[in-house]
């Protein structure tokens, strides 16, 4: 404590540099975090009041601005040494995890769309003041985020409920919930239900392998228990609805759901940086040509552009999405950030370079969706109509590639090893070809691959099977992946011998169930003075790839599976990016420099010392 | 022979080999004659080839699976945590080769090959658990179709797993220490403080299943059972001063081995998502997860470095950073903020067979 607090002279007068402990270093960070709220809630009311309340927030704002100005211009060796201190750059460490931590526990709200400052408050007060009212904007949309529309998963009340009824059910559960007892997850009964299936399984096992087996019965179990934990989740909403609510309006205050955007976290990461800055180049310029100290200069020198990165991103940063129809020409984009009204906004695109505006045309778009297999074995219904033979939700589909080796109908004493009775190959497939003549029942007998280049050509798959029933000749047959082609009809006789009949369709799987193999757009940027633009430069854009032009980016991000022809284009303008992408580059390979590297050619490490 | 029947045979070999490994380390802590050291050296030579022989079937079931799903087999749990255990076995022959465990002799050999059995116990209850998991292949979203796919995750995995081996390190020398302080109270005296903490740690994995059985007091009974044994010979538990002094150094070697890849993983996360969205670090849940694992080992290694926490403190961050990884890794699906996350992808309500289920 008298290390702590004695800013003790020495005899020869001059004053001795205060030693931050990890006590004082946190009392400080604390001090410098109230300082930082105060500062950002006088700063943003200063931007936002009207009249002569403006003035006062002003004032108020110069104010908390001094001491800052005071300790810098009077007691520079004092703040200089808080940055500088372990202690504190070990401390500030621990409070970033925190707040990671917060932002993990706490519901976080979309920064895009976030609830009106006013919100929870004018909510909270409502039922005093104004009962029977009806609610504003803010307050209905702050309910919203708190409650969705009743069981909405990505509400705060259902998620936090979520997160106490798996943590709380781990340690003694039902004493902490107190629910109705209908709602128990009665395992009985879900063993009762599952049972349904093991007259089923031995079958599903035998036809198409253990795999479907295990995820059918797997799945099953997890979606009834699930089905039931989601049940009392709800019920627990209503039943702790006021703590919930509680929580809620203290995680407002502070700040806790939009951790990332609060000032106090922005404030961490500022005295991050300048812990590192000061505490990387200390000790002179030769000390850090020394090579056992690269990487730690290297790893440090990349946080410090890494956060000068984020923070000129954060500053400036645009993003959006462009909707264009193939042929279409885009001057603006609408920003994902809704205005505080709720409303869409919208930005043209300007060069960064000189300022000038310009557009983008879609020339050209497909998703190519996953070509699949499906196998319907089918059998006579009671009504002489073919019905599926397994009442399966979704019956069994293969993805397809050339070589896949597929096999069915092993006999059930022998599910794993037995021989199958169905054997099928994909000797050859084309993502997209050209049917160029048909056998006798209409089925493809010539195909030709279109050029595997032109992406955007519209050609329907096609796959040669090879077909083996009961070990006898293999048939070949082509299957077209044309939406007007028939499903092949494949008979033969099961390990017992029993007939069986099943169709092979192939296809693209455009259901929309899951996203497409692949997507790409062909895009021109154009700039001109008059409505004669010219095309300066033209890109294709896929996922991972995208067109990178005059500080914009541009990325493929969505599709219709109802409009073939529509393309989702994302926007990103963000002037801190490359700063950013080098600093991880050099916090990757400076971790790896001093942990791997060093190691091996010098044959020693830090830590036997 | 398929990725089920190579995950089947591994688990096999891990099972065998961990029982092998805690037989013939049991035998070191006995009293034994010069000839029984022989032999049991020679015994304790055959300990390293059952992680060997699992990394082999692993990853021989792991190149099975590329060619069944035909993408690096990362995408599923029934996928990723096999190709854990396989970066595990491999990370298990780094550190031996690291901490020197080769070199070892009597009791300290013993020490390795429990170290050694431990791993091959762990690997053996996450296998048995992988293969009660959903199977079904599933395709690559295009956001995953990309070089950033194999090596963010095998990065992070090897990571993951080589910090679990060392949190089982720092975990292993507070039991022993637990067990000598009830053995040894009058010579080795323990503030009734530090008996509480690591009883009651041994509590805290258990809600967590067999995993968190095995860790918490499943260790803590074994490192007993062995004491017991020790305590039966003429020096008692004396090797455990040599492990004490040399504990630091092993866990830390192990986190060096570790750490670069858990930073590799969680930057490459960063370079692959500016590539897929252009947006480095988007918040997402699963990123702050991973971030708050990484900055455990941050305040670890620099604790270490500058604020002198050598030893038990140390350690225990460790074992901290240990349970933060478990977070991240198996109840991310559980955090409130994973609900909106960009890597949540499945439906758990899903019943695919509605129909044939009993009315």
């Amino acid at each position: 404590m008298e290390r702590e607090t004695n800013n003790i002279l020495r005899s020869t007068g001059k004053p001795r540099a205060f030693t931050w402990t990890f006590k004082s270093g946190l009392l400080g960070l604390i001090v410098l975090i109230a300082w930082a709220e105060l500062l950002g809630h006088f700063g943003r009311h200063t931007m936002s009041a009207q009249g002569d309340a403006r003035w006062g927030y002003a004032i108020a704002f110069f104010f908390t601005l001094l001491p800052f100005f005071g300790l810098l211009s009077f007691r520079t060796a004092f703040a200089f040494h808080f940055f500088r201190s372990i202690k504190v750059g070990v401390l500030n460490l621990v409070l970033i995890g925190l707040g990671a931590m917060i932002g993990v526990l706490v519901h976080q709200e979309n920064v895009d769309n976030p609830i009106p400052a006013s919100g929870v408050a004018s909510l909270n007060a409502w039922e005093e003041i104004a009962s029977g009212e009806t609610w504003s904007y803010e307050q209905q949309k702050t309910w919203f985020f708190y409650a969705g529309g009743g069981g909405n998963s990505s509400s705060f009340r259902n998620a936090q409920a979520f997160f106490l009824y798996h943590l709380l059910g781990k340690v003694g559960g039902d004493l902490w919930f107190n629910l109705d007892e209908s709602l128990d997850v009665n395992q009985v009964e879900i063993q009762r239900r599952l049972d349904g299936l093991v007259d089923h399984i031995p079958g599903i096992r035998a036809r198409f392998g253990e795999d479907l087996a295990v995820a059918i019965a797997s799945q099953s179990r997890v979606g009834l228990e699930t089905r039931a934990d989601n049940r009392r989740i709800s019920a627990l909403e209503e039943k702790w609805n006021d703590s919930l609510w509680s929580f809620f309006v203290l995680a407002d205050r502070l700040d806790f759901i939009r951790v990332y955007r609060s000032d106090w976290y922005s404030l961490l990461w500022a005295v991050l940086f300048l812990g590192v800055l000061s505490n990387t180049f200390r000790g002179g310029w030769r000390r850090l040509l020394k090579p056992g100290k690269w990487g730690f200069v290297i790893t440090h020198s990349g946080i410090l552009i890494l956060v000068t990165g984020a923070f000129f991103g954060r500053m400036g940063e645009m993003r959006g999405i462009l909707n264009l129809r193939v042929g279409d020409v885009g001057h603006e984009f609408q920003l994902y950030a809704l205005s505080p009204e709720g409303r869409a906004q919208f930005r043209p695109f300007l060069g960064d370079s000189d300022g000038a505006p310009f557009a983008l045309k879609l020339d050209a778009f497909r998703a190519d969706q996953h070509d699949v297999l499906d196998v319907w074995y089918v059998k006579e219904g009671a009504d002489h109509k073919l019905e599926y033979e397994f009442a399966l939700d979704a019956q069994p589909k293969e993805r397809v590639w050339q070589g896949l080796h597929l096999t069915y109908d092993r006999p059930i004493s022998d599910p794993i090893d037995g021989t199958p009775a169905l054997e099928i190959t994909v000797l050859e497939y084309f993502p997209q070809a050209k049917v160029l003549s048909f056998n006798e029942s209409l089925f493809p007998q010539k195909v030709d691959p279109v050029n595997a280049a032109d992406f955007y050509s519209v050609a329907f798959p096609a796959a040669l099977l090879r077909i083996q029933t009961n070990g006898t000749t293999p048939q070949e047959h082509w299957l077209s992946g044309d939406p007007e082609a028939k499903p092949l009809p494949v008979s033969y006789l099961s390990p017992d011998g029993e007939p069986r009949l099943l169709y092979l369709l192939f296809r693209e799987d455009t259901s929309g169930q899951s996203l497409p193999f692949e997507w790409r757009s062909k895009l021109s940027v154009l700039r001109g003075p008059s409505t004669a633009k010219d095309v300066i430069r033209s890109g294709e854009i896929r996922v991972n790839d995208y067109l990178h032009y005059d500080g914009w980016r541009f990325f493929q991000t969505s599709h219709d599976p109802n409009d073939p022809k529509y393309s989702g284009i994302g926007v990103v303008y963000d002037p801190g990016m490359e700063a950013v992408l080098l600093g991880f580059w050099m916090v990757m390979l400076g971790t790896i420099t001093v942990f791997l590297v060093n190691p091996i050619f010098t044959r020693k490490h830090r830590g036997t010392s | 022979m398929d990725y089920r029947n190579l995950l089947e045979l591994t688990l096999k070999v891990s099972t065998f080999g961990a029982a092998y490994a805690l037989l013939i380390s049991i035998l070191w802590f006995l009293p034994r004659r010069n000839k029984g050291e022989a032999l049991l050296e020679k015994a304790s030579k055959l300990v390293l080839g059952f992680p060997a022989l699992a990394l082999v079937t692993n990853l021989t079931a792991q190149i099975a699976r590329y060619f069944e799903v035909m993408h690096w087999p990362a995408q599923t749990m029934y996928e990723v945590i096999p190709l854990g255990t396989a970066t595990g076995f491999l990370s298990t022959l780094i550190l031996y080769a690291v901490l020197g465990l080769h070199k070892q002799k009597g009791v300290a050999r013993g020490f390795a090959d429990l170290f050694v059995a431990l791993i091959l116990l762990g690997a053996a209850f996450t296998l048995s658990y992988v293969l009660n998991l959903d199977p079904t292949g599933k395709p690559l979203p295009p956001a995953l179709q990309s070089y950033w796919f194999s090596t963010h995750i095998t990065a992070y995995m090897f990571g993951y797993f080589t910090l679990f081996i060392a949190t089982i390190a720092a975990w292993l020398h507070f039991c022993f220490k637990f067990w000598r302080g009830i053995f040894q109270s009058k010579d080795y005296p323990m503030p009734a403080s530090k008996f509480w903490a690591i009883g009651l740690f041994a509590l805290v994995p258990i809600p967590f299943g067999m995993h968190g059985i095995l860790l918490g007091p499943g260790i803590l009974l074994l490192a007993g059972f062995i004491s017991t044994l020790s305590m039966k010979t003429e020096n008692k538990m004396a090797w455990f001063d040599a492990w004490e002094k040399g504990s630091d150094r092993f866990t830390w070697l192990i986190f060096v081995v570790g750490f670069p890849f858990l930073t590799a993983g969680l930057i490459q996360g960063g370079l692959w998502a500016q590539e897929a969205w252009a947006l480095y670090w988007g918040w997402d849940s699963k990123e702050v997860s991973a971030l708050i694992s990484w900055l455990f080992y941050l305040v670890y290694m620099h604790l270490r470095f500058v604020a002198g926490w050598r030893g038990e403190k140390g350690m225990w961050i460790l074992i901290l950073g240990g349970l933060s990884v478990y977070i991240t890794f198996q109840l991310f699906g559980y955090l409130p903020a994973s609900q909106n996350s960009l890597h949540r992808y499945t439906d758990m309500e899903n019943v695919p067979a509605q129909r044939l289920l009993a009315d």
